[in-house]
């Protein structure tokens, strides 16, 4: 409308998202996930030879294999590649920032979601069309 | 309350009563003199006025040619409508660039053209370029004097509220009684000088632009005390502000002329004011200057068509902006631009639609009287900033008061050290601050009557309608007499909601009316006897200014449960030619 | 607009021993209401034993600040809402309702010597400082105290830091160029390091103003050290 932008109107902050917090909390979970799976992928793959199986590896292969490698649940596998993606450009955002980029914080948000969501989206539609 | 807790009694050399620009100038010159400092603060130490002002500073920088010390000391009196003590005038104009360069070493940075040319642009009243500022207005202002008072380690006491200065009997101050509103807590300094730097009063206004602490409780206090009040009657009204939210009523707008092609061009157009019926109605009143003429007859103008009916009906007229300034107010004043987007929305806020405006109270022109030192007609009491008389006269010129609250804050901070170590120790009579805090208290004993908040509408509502911007004899004299049955009958019967001592809004506010009470009386004596029009006082039954008799200030003074005022000649300075050819 | 606003306010008055309370007030609502507009409505016409603060009304005091549903606000820039809880502004500690004690807040500036530490005394004249330099210092110079971004961040919560403002506070004397004083190492030792990025001081101040940035121009200094050994780092980034 106009080119000359005008100051924030600030009298409603205690509406709407709290883009800082929501980004921040999805960045901690999405990196406990990832350690989660990392934890379990790289647990089994190092006891594969313990002979004999206790209970607890046989659980712990079942997870791996089932859950997370064979991707018999995609939507949990669609959601590994979204935090593997949004933990990813969220931390290259902060780093960026740190460096001396300015990012609005509503808008990367928006974006670094759209785009962690890309090859989750993208693996549970092509497997489950299949 | 039964258990009324005991006096504590605290010794200091210095007291000081306001943590505003003046209390805190006065605080560091005090105590970079060696002297034992205590600085009160009514609230937290971040409310107070100077940091809502914009920091506007008037000063002979040397930068502008055309300017000059005498330029400056006649703007300042013709301001004024030659009501000023010109002694106080020619130390402001004298001293204004030291205290400025002052604040420069407390860490505030003047905005500026060059790396060491400050950006000098012009003010309300003033006929030369001569106002510095800084982006971070008066909140910078009033930061980096908070930073400077820490460094120095003057002690600054939250929350403690000067109730009363305690005299010995000869009636030389010996020190203050203050109350610890955090605790509720009743606190006795023992000092050999009292610094009031309370500020202004401008609370006692239904519609007013300053901040909910400035109730005149030091312009009470010293009245009380029996200190001598100054052009008391002058109260200066800003024209043009917020009409609504309730929050925001009277936050000021400035001028009209900042609304349109005059605020950079002389030559240029003002906004233009219109009442409900479109009519520019400030042609009537001064056809030539129209809305670019002096802030006292802006706001009469729009007061009376409000008052005469023609007013909007949330009670303001409409101020049309020229939407050709918009980027370049934007740019000089995103503040005002974000406050009326956030109020009036975004039409508003580009200057595509009218805004409403009011007038508002702005600022206690007269108080307490002051010798060049700070000193008050009160031995050992002395006194600065918004709170003293005699530097402004009738009217203030706008970006006068920060000099004025640097220059008199140190001179009071100076002269209350000095003196204070001359007459060592003091000791206070407990008894007369147990009487009185007794009586302080009967609004926590009061099992029924009228409600602290209620009495502070009544008051406020009498003053905007009788002793604001349109004054009369008849008006005058009522309010008067309302004012002293108020304080006879009224006061004494005040009681709060709940009689918990800790943060009582309501006993505080119980406080203050006793000092409101006392201003008001103080204030509608003055103005029912200056039977002229002159500033801002504006009297509908002698609506001419009267040099021949009124070229002279007006006194009040307590005496007994009354008050007497005395008219006497101005305080000149041998007159230089320039005054002359100005009056 | 007489739509009534529902106003639930923390009580709590610790010298005596009860325990908090919320009260529910019904308050008529009027156009563009602002949340002190509510609560001195609630105390002028029903709980006068109220305790609040307020003194500007114009977002220029800083000393109103409350929690509105939980989030920290202005109490006079933010508008009411239909239905809300207003609390006093953690993690602060509560002297009566709605009042905070800020002495600790004072005590930390106190602390961090925030007047210039100038090598030489001021020379009594024009001090030489960069224009675009002396806005960026008064824009830092904005800033409240309102303690709305301390309020609301998460590394004060959990770690130890003293919280954006003070930060922002420090970046201001580090760009002042008579300042001498050992700012980057204050910060750090306050827990700038601490810091999420977040940036929600940044959405929720009402000066406009940027902690996070501030906090950046810091960290860009200890990894890039600084061109002329004070300041410069966020001065080449704007
Ligand atoms: C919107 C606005 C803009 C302005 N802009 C400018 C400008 O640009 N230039 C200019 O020159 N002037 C300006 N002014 C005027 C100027 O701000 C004030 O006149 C000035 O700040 C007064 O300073 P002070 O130190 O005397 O009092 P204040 O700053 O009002 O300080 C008063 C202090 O006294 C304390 N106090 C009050 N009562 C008690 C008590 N009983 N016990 C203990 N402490 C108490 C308060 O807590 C406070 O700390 C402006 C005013 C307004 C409203
Ligand atoms: C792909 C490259 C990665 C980048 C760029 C990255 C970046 C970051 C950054 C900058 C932070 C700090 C966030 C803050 O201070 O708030 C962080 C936190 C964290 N990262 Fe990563 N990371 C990456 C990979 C991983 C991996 C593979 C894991 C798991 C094994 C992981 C687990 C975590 C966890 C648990 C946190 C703590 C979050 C918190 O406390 O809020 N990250 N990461
Ligand atoms: S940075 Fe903003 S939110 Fe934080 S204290 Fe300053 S003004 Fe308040
Ligand atoms: S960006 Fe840093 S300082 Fe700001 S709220 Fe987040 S963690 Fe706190
Ligand atoms: S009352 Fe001053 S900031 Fe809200």
């Amino acid at each position: 409308m106009s080119a000359v932008g005008l100051p924030r109107d600030s009298t409603r902050q205690a509406e709407g998202i709290l883009y800082g917090a929501v980004g921040r909390q999805l960045n901690r979970w999405t990196g406990i996930y990832i350690v989660g799976f990392v934890v379990v992928h790289v647990i089994n793959e190092a006891t594969l030879r313990i002979q004999p199986r206790p209970d607890v590896l046989v659980a712990l292969h079942a997870l791996d294999v089932e859950v997370w490698a064979r991707a018999a649940l995609h939507s949990v596998e669609g959601l590994l590649y979204f935090a593997v993606g949004f933990h990813f450009l969220y931390g290259l955002k902060l780093i960026a920032m740190d460096l001396g980029a300015r990012l609005d914080v509503r808008t990367t948000f928006w974006a670094i979601v759209a785009l962690a969501a890309i090859p989750g989206v993208w693996q549970v539609v092509t497997i489950g069309v299949r | 309350m039964t258990n009324v807790p005991d006096i504590r009694v605290v010794r200091t050399d210095v007291l000081i009563a306001g943590c505003g620009g003046a209390g805190m100038r006065a605080a560091i010159e005090a105590r970079a003199r060696d002297a034992g400092v205590v600085l009160l603060a009514k609230g937290p130490v971040r409310a107070n006025h100077t940091r809502m002002s914009g920091g506007r500073y008037n000063v002979v920088t040397g930068l502008n040619p055309d300017d000059s010390l005498d330029i400056f000391f006649d703007d300042t009196i013709v301001g004024g409508s030659g009501l000023n003590n010109q002694r106080l005038v020619r130390i402001l104009v004298d001293e204004a660039l030291d205290r400025a360069y002052d604040l420069e070493s407390y860490g505030l940075v003047w905005e500026r053209k060059t790396p060491t040319d400050y950006l000098v642009v012009g003010s309300g009243g003033g006929s030369r370029l001569r106002t510095l500022g800084s982006f971070d207005e008066g909140i910078g202002v009033s930061e980096v004097m908070l930073h400077e008072c820490y460094r120095l380690g003057v002690s600054i006491r939250e929350f403690q509220m000067l109730v009363d200065v305690l005299q010995d009997d000869d009636g030389d101050v010996v020190g203050g009684l203050v109350l610890d509103l955090r605790r509720g807590e009743w606190v006795v300094y023992e000092a050999a000088s009292v610094v009031i730097a309370t500020g202004g009063t401008s609370q006692l206004y239904e519609t007013n632009s300053g901040p909910a602490i400035n109730t005149g409780d030091g312009i009470g206090i010293a009245y009380r005390a029996g200190a001598e009040l100054v052009d008391i009657e002058h109260m200066q009204f800003i024209p043009i502000s917020f009409v609504y939210p309730r929050s925001i009523r009277g936050y000021t707008l400035t001028e009209p002329q900042h609304y349109g092609t005059r605020h950079n061009d002389v030559n240029g157009e003002p906004g233009k004011l219109l009442n409900i019926k479109g009519e520019r109605f400030i042609l009537k009143h001064d056809a030539k200057w129209a809305e670019a003429g002096t802030r006292d007859m802006l706001a009469r103008a729009i007061m009376l068509e409000i008052i005469e009916g023609r007013g909007t009906p949330e009670g303001g007229v409409w101020l049309q902006p020229d939407p050709r300034v918009f980027e370049q107010f934007l740019h000089e004043r995103p503040i005002y631009s974000k406050r009326i987007l956030e109020n009036y929305g975004e039409k508003a806020a580009r200057f595509q639609e009218p805004l409403q405006v009011m007038p508002s109270a702005l600022y206690t022109t007269g108080g307490i009287r002051i010798d060049e030192n700070g000193r008050t007609t009160v031995p050992g009491l002395y006194a600065a900033g918004e709170a003293a008389g005699g530097v402004h006269g009738a009217n203030r010129l706008g970006g006068n008061s920060m000099p004025d609250i640097q220059v008199f804050g140190r001179r009071a901070g100076l002269a209350a050290a000095a003196d204070a170590r001359e007459r060592g120790a003091v000791s206070v009579p407990l008894q007369q601050a147990r009487a009185r805090t007794h009586a302080l208290e009967s609004a926590l004993r009061a099992a029924e009557g009228v409600r602290p908040p209620h009495l502070k509408s009544q008051v406020q509502a009498l003053m905007w309608n009788e002793v604001g911007l349109v004054r009369s004899a008849p008006g005058l004299t009522a309010a008067l007499a309302k004012i002293r049955s108020l304080r006879a009958e009224v006061l004494p019967r005040l009681r709060v909601t709940r009689a918990t001592r800790v943060l009582n809004r309501e006993w505080m506010e119980a406080i203050e009316l006793g000092n409101m009470l006392d201003v008001a009386e103080a204030m509608s004596v003055a103005a029912l006897e200056r039977t002229e029009t002159r500033g801002a006082h504006y009297r509908t039954d002698f609506p001419t200014r009267d040099d021949a008799r009124w070229l002279a200030n007006l006194y009040v003074r307590r005496e007994g449960e009354g008050s007497r005022v005395e008219r006497r000649p101005l305080v000149t300075i041998a007159p230089h030619a320039a005054l002359a050819a100005a009056q | 607009m007489s739509e009534r606003i529902r106003a639930e306010i923390y009580r709590h008055d610790p010298s005596t021993g009860d325990a908090p309370r919320y009260d529910r007030f019904d308050v008529d609502g009027e156009p563009e209401m602002r949340v002190l507009d509510v609560i001195r409505a609630v105390y002028e016409k029903e709980a006068g034993d109220l305790a609040f603060q307020y003194a500007c009304r114009t977002g220029r005091c800083g000393t109103c600040g409350v929690k509105v549903n939980g989030r920290p606000v202005l109490a006079c820039q933010e508008r009411a809402k239909a239905e809300m809880r207003i609390e006093p502004l953690t993690p602060f500690p509560v002297l009566r309702d709605l009042v905070v004690d800020r002495g600790e807040v004072e005590e930390r500036f106190r602390a961090l010597a925030l007047a210039p530490q100038r090598a030489a005394p001021h020379a009594g004249t024009r001090e030489a400082v960069d224009p675009i330099l002396a806005r960026e210092i008064g824009r830092l110079g904005s800033c409240i105290s309102c303690m709305i971004c301390v309020s609301a961040c998460p590394a004060v919560a959990e770690r130890p830091f003293d919280g954006p403002a003070f930060m922002l506070e420090l970046r201001r004397l580090d760009e002042h160029p008579a300042d001498h004083g050992p700012r980057l190492e204050q910060a750090v030792e306050h827990g700038m390091l601490e810091c999420f990025g977040c940036d929600i001081c940044t959405q929720l101040c009402p000066i406009d103003l940027s902690p996070a940035d501030a906090i950046r121009g810091f960290r860009r200094q200890v990894y890039f050290g600084s061109r002329d050994g004070k300041n410069g780092a966020t001065r080449q980034a704007r």
